[in-house]
């Protein structure tokens, strides 16, 4: 039997272990995080910077069931595969409960993950892991990290922006400077918030410029990191130049026209072009690299 | 076919085993947990802080950089002051309360709220005080934009502990202190002489020593009973 051993998870009625394994992950996993999402809900994911999580986390789980209601995922994990995803287990169980009993959500979110990695590596082995690769590393999206971390990150991204939409609106001709985050346009100053620095989108960006390459299964390894590099280029770029639109809007139309919902519009006109920054990143590295193999 | 019959048993015991596993660790931590806490009614911060205290008497508050995007959470509160002195010297007095278990005191730090509103940190220095007997840390800035210095001097208590870095205030956490209050008291003046800094220590002291024993409990963390 070349296969080896196997679970046939939609296996025929009459065998109860699927439903069993099934039921029983389920009610552990429910048991587990039911109560942390119900907690997150009302707090954590109704903050800008974490609200794509629970997206994220209904990608996740439709991808991987997906892939393990394909009739070839047959896999079930030998000796080693199983320690070492009870191991991997117990390291995100123990980073769940300390993470539950001290209200360290950066460590109860970051459980997630391992908990995850661990039920796969445990069950399906190596190779259902190499398979279900995916929607685990999804799961890096769905921490959530604490404010003074992610303003470590904002802060200088804050920065550069207003550097470079001054230096740029200056140059052509504008009276337009910079200090730190604020930036003045003739007599109005514009504080570059933490929103508008699209540190928001640049996360929800990457997530969906993952699920789109996921999706798309380029084969080449080339136009995947292509990709994948350009994303926060073209996030930065693009939050830039929402940044500058705001600026000349406020330049040209006044204070109020730069608050009003023209600022809420360039925000998704700015993560549509991304988008479309993306795609054509994607189109353009296929086209180098794809044609010669 | 033997074969994946038992590889299948193999799996439900494996299943079994580790979603027990995962039900314990959830039934243990959900009886360590501590009951969610509701947030105790804020401090009346407004009502803490004292009209006049050593050479200082309310004044109103001058253009001073306040933190933006204010939306407490419950048990938070902030209160704005500014205080003048004899030769006409002007400070303006933040002070903040964060309940426990919220990052929201370690949000407005000063660095932050500074940076965020077009001022660079010129230099950053820690000195040790003694405010009402016990041992603190103030943190020293100068903070510039291109209108205007700004001389920044402030303490940040966490739980018992005066902390001078977020991280530091996070560790604690991890170092089995858990459900930690905060507070924030920040002193600033226009300029960015040495001799304001000196000026703030005074005042902070003056401040400290003028509080009342609930005021002291919110922003030094003093308990009722320590008469210092």
């Amino acid at each position: 039997m070349p296969r080896g051993f196997q679970l046939n998870i939609s296996a025929p009625p009459t065998s109860w272990s699927p439903a069993l394994v099934i039921g029983a992950l389920l009610a552990a996993w429910g048991a587990l995080y039911l109560p942390v999402y119900v907690e997150f809900a009302e707090g954590a994911w109704r903050r800008d910077e974490n609200a794509h999580q629970p997206f994220i986390m209904a990608i996740a789980v439709g991808v991987a069931w997906s892939a393990l209601m394909r009739g070839d995922f047959r896999f079930v994990a030998g000796r080693t595969g199983f320690v070492c995803g009870a191991l991997v287990l117990c390291t995100g169980l123990a980073a769940y409960a300390l993470g539950r009993t001290a209200e360290a959500t950066l460590l109860l979110s970051a459980s997630q993950g391992l908990v995850a990695t661990g039920l796969t590596l445990a069950l399906f082995g190596f190779k259902g892991l190499v398979r279900l690769w995916f929607p685990l590393a999804l799961s890096f999206y769905l921490i959530i990290w604490p404010a003074w971390a992610l303003e470590a990150l904002t802060s200088p991204l804050k920065r550069l922006i207003s550097e470079w939409v001054s230096a740029g609106l200056f140059a052509a001709g504008l009276p337009v400077s910079h200090a730190g985050a604020v930036i003045s346009a003739g007599p109005y100053q514009l504080l570059v918030a933490d929103a508008c620095a699209g540190l928001n989108s640049l996360i929800a960006l990457t997530a969906v410029g993952a699920v789109y390459l996921y999706a798309v299964k380029r084969r080449s390894w080339r136009v995947n990191s292509a990709v994948i590099l350009s994303l926060a280029p073209i996030a930065i770029a693009a939050n830039a130049a929402r940044v500058a639109i705001l600026v000349l809007i406020t330049h040209y139309l006044g204070y109020d026209a730069g608050q009003s919902f023209l600022h809420e519009t360039a925000g998704l006109v700015m993560f549509a072009a991304a988008l479309g920054g993306v795609f054509f990143a994607d189109w353009l590295a296929a086209l180098f690299w794809e044609k010669r193999r | 076919m033997m074969r994946v019959a038992e590889a299948k048993l193999a799996t439900t015991g494996r299943t079994l085993f580790l979603a027990a596993l995962m039900l314990a660790v959830a039934a243990a931590t959900g009886a360590l947990k501590p009951a969610p806490q509701t947030p105790r009614a804020a401090p009346d911060l407004e009502a803490m802080l004292p009209q006049s205290f050593g050479e200082w008497r309310e004044a109103p508050i001058p253009d001073a950089v306040l933190p933006r995007e204010l939306d407490l959470k419950p048990g938070e509160a902030i209160a704005y002051r500014a205080y003048k002195d004899a030769a006409g010297r002007v400070v303006t007095l933040v002070a903040a309360y964060g309940p426990p278990l919220g990052d929201s005191v370690r949000l407005h730090r000063p660095e932050s709220c500074y940076v965020a509103q077009g001022f660079e940190i010129r230099s950053r220095s820690v000195v040790p005080v003694i405010l009402r007997g016990a041992d603190a840390r103030i943190v020293r800035l100068v903070a510039s934009s291109p209108t205007r210095d700004e001389a920044v001097s402030y303490w940040l208590r966490s739980g018992p502990e005066f902390v001078a870095s977020p991280a530091a205030a996070q560790f604690q956490a991890f170092n089995g202190r858990l459900h930690l209050d905060g507070a924030l008291v920040r002193a600033s003046s226009s300029g960015r002489d040495d001799v304001l800094f000196d000026l703030h220590q005074s005042f902070l002291a003056d401040f400290a020593a003028a509080l009342n024993p609930e005021a002291r409990k919110v922003l030094l963390g003093q308990p009722d009973e320590t008469e210092s």
